[in-house]
């Protein structure tokens, strides 16, 4: 009997394993995989360019060797650009000296919170000093051979001897080394990610293909969607990111500009670039211009100002214009866009911090098309994780009406009333139902479920945008004239309050296409009351059942209806039944001499189609 | 509110008849009317507002379960709105609408 949950906690451990095993792959083969995604990611951006050439008839190795040589040259002269104006700042510099002395006096000078933080510091030393005690008797020792050679030098007698270490001056080699020594290992992965993205540009369909073999041709069909999903996702990305950043960029030297910061150009495009790096780039970008307004004007009206735009532009294009211009094309939710930079920075530094979203877009893709990772998607992506159905049912459980009410009149503004109950208001009714049976549902909360969706059809029905339009507040749509006056739609209810719930809907919809209609709670003998109401021919019956006893009840009531009018035309709406069973719904539907329907939408068309028999 | 004439039971009606509560409860006044052996209803629309498709359900139950009783249901002061409901789906042809709650009640001695 223990084995049984020892089994689940070893079932729970495998992809917690394969997850430590993931990162720590990625970590220890850094060297290899950061090259080789730097390089997809330069393939990505790219092979539009070289797409376009070879479209005109330029060979592929010409048009990559012409879009490579382009990249690398537009890069390096803008490097050089950017360097020759940074060399340039920090030459002047000298010639601000006096403005920065100003500056650091002014900071310096005692205020009020000077006076604190020294007070706060003192007292901070206070604590973490230990108690005096009695210093220990020094026995003097005999200076070493080289100390005596050397100039003597004042010793405190009890105080360290100190000791400053001279650097001999470096020869010419040592130099060179030193200089070219730091930039060895990132112009090593240049070298490497130019030549992985060559490779990649040049074979790209022989990569893809080799892919595509390697999960397997069962997968072909998924895999080949995956793939696609994913360039686009990040080919798109990326051009709404350059596309974002070339108007902050803008925007940024524009501001510099009216403010008065000098190189407003540099640091326009500097912005365009350091944006590529979430979070940092920007901190960076705007830092630089800060530090040379405070140093090349006079008073803090310009560094304030400096601060004021880059924290505006940053704040508006952050919560406004990249939610609004990546969340449809990335499909990450921003707070996986954070915790992504944190994750890839940690594991691949800058390199990761450049990568992190593009790679977490690949992650979700993967999670989205791979059953077994789907919690990647789930984690990562940003669309809604529970249905609209669900959302609705989960806001009702929670007893919050405001909330289930709020969704339902979201959804109603993009979508018609019909989808609305179609989609969202019985697949709630039927979990309902569900649950009431499985027995998980307590009074209180299911009174709670039923009362609230009643209300929220009754309401919804008369907010309708349509209805507002009507006269009257009643819908008619036009359909044939003929039948708009003759038919009549007399909609039943199967069993219980879930079904009248569902009646009622059916009966406004029905309304909205023309067909006046009637809705009746459950009664015991439905021909006798149809009779009563003096059918004419034309007329006809809806009966309104919902999972999961939705057959028993509505062909109960169907085999009654029939029996007392057999030429009646019946239309059986299992709302939510699952299409699968049709056998089982060809067999009501012949037994009853009926129409079987499933959906709302189905049921007014199969209303359209009634003939008006005379 | 219902009141009493004589045989006839008037049962004045206030606020929306739709789905829910408000079907419900007419629905049971008019099912403890007929339990108590009253034949003669007059139902006085004049403060309902609006009557959906429920409410309309709810009123043609009422007429066929006073019927089965050996009963008449009929219906008085109904407003505009929902005069075009009871025209649309035809039920004034099963309880005609009468302008006003006397007229209604004065039709059972006529019928009788």
């Amino acid at each position: 009997m223990a084995r049984k949950p020892a089994i689940a906690a070893g079932s729970n451990m495998i992809p917690m394993a394969a997850f430590v095993i993931a990162v720590a792959v990625l970590y220890f083969a850094r060297q290899i995989l950061i090259p080789f995604a730097l390089a997809l990611l330069c393939a990505f951006l790219l092979s539009p360019a070289v797409k376009r050439l070879e479209s005109w008839y330029i060979p592929r190795i010409a048009a990559i060797v012409l879009v490579m040589i382009a990249a690398c040259g537009a890069l390096g002269g803008l490097g050089w650009v950017v360097t020759d104006q940074l060399v340039q700042i920090i030459n002047d510099l000298p010639e601000y000296r006096e403005n920065i002395d100003h500056k650091m006096a002014a900071i310096r000078a005692p205020g009020s919170l000077t006076k604190l933080a020294k007070n706060v510091q003192d007292l901070g030393k206070e604590l973490t000093t230990s108690p005096p005690s009695q210093p220990p008797v020094a026995t003097p020792r005999k200076p070493a051979r080289s100390a005596r050679a050397a100039t003597p030098v004042p010793l405190d007698a009890n105080g360290p001897l100190k000791v400053e270490v001279i650097e001999p001056q470096p020869n010419a080699l040592q130099s060179l080394r030193n200089f070219v020594g730091p930039l060895l290992g990132p112009l090593e992965t240049a070298g490497i990610v130019i030549v992985f993205t060559l490779f990649m540009l040049i074979d790209r369909e022989d990569l893809r293909n080799r892919l595509l073999s390697l999960i397997g041709q069962r997968q072909l069909h998924r895999t080949t969607k995956a793939l696609d999903d994913a360039a686009q996702r990040v080919s798109r990305f990326l051009l709404m990111q350059f596309l974002v950043n070339t108007g902050f960029g803008t925007l940024v030297a524009l501001g510099l500009y009216l403010i008065g910061v000098q190189s407003f150009i540099l640091w326009g495009v500097m912005a365009l670039f350091l944006r590529f790096l979430p979070y940092v780039g920007v901190t960076v970008a705007g830092l630089l211009p800060l530090v040379l307004a405070l140093a090349t004007t006079e008073g803090w009206r310009s560094p304030v100002l400096v601060l004021v735009l880059f924290l505006v532009l940053e704040l508006v294009t952050g919560n406004f214009v990249e939610p609004m211009v990546y969340g449809a094309h990335t499909g990450l939710s921003s707070l996986a866009i954070l915790a992504a930079v944190v994750f890839w920075t940690a594991i691949w530094g800058p390199a990761g911090l450049i990568l992190s979203t593009p790679l977490t877009v690949c992650l979700s893709v993967l999670g989205r098309y791979s059953p077994h990772l789907q919690f990647l998607d789930v984690l990562l992506g940003d669309e809604p994780v529970l249905s609209m159905d669900a959302l609705f049912y989960q806001r009702l459980l929670a007893l919050d009406h405001h909330e289930a009410l709020l969704v339902a009149e979201n959804f109603l503004k993009e979508n018609s009333l019909t989808s609305l109950y179609d989609q969202v208001i019985l697949g709630a009714l039927a979990m309902a139902e569900q649950d009431r049976h499985a027995g998980q549902m307590e009074p209180r909360r299911e009174e709670f479920v039923l009362q609230s969706i009643r209300e929220i059809v009754t309401e919804l029905a008369e907010t309708d945008p349509d209805a507002r339009k009507s006269n009257r507040g009643r819908v008619l749509l036009e359909p044939e004239p003929a039948q708009r006056q003759e038919i009549r739609v007399f909609c039943f209810t199967a069993h219980d309050a879930a079904d009248e719930i569902a009646a009622s809907m059916i009966a406004q919809v029905a309304e909205r296409a023309g067909f006046p209609a009637l809705a009746f709670p459950f009664v015991e003998s439905p021909a006798e009351l149809i009779e009563g109401l003096a059918p004419q021919p034309g007329d006809l019956v809806c009966i309104s059942s919902i999972p999961p006893l939705a057959l028993t009840h509505a062909r109960r009531m169907a085999e009654q209806i029939r029996e007392a009018l057999p030429q009646i035309p019946l239309v059986i709406g299992l709302w939510c039944y699952p299409t699968t069973s049709s056998r089982t719904l060809l067999a009501l539907q012949e037994t009853t001499n009926s129409t079987v329907v499933t959906s709302l939408a189905a049921a007014v068309t199969q209303f359209k189609a009634t003939p008006v028999t005379p | 509110m219902i009141r009493k004439e004589g045989p006839v039971a008037i049962v004045a009606l206030h606020g929306k008849v739709t789905l829910g509560e408000a079907s419900e409860s007419l629905r049971a006044v008019v099912e403890k009317l007929a339990g108590e052996g009253c034949q003669q209803v007059v139902l006085n629309l004049a403060g309902v507002p609006f009557i959906d498709s429920a409410g309309l359900g709810a009123l043609a139950l009422g007429f066929t379960l006073l019927k089965k009783a050996g009963g008449l249901l009929k219906l008085a002061e109904a407003p505009p709105r929902v005069q075009d409901a009871l025209e649309m789906t035809r039920l004034t042809r099963l309880f005609p609408v009468y302008t006003s709650e006397k007229d209604a009640a004065a039709s059972f001695a006529n019928v009788v």
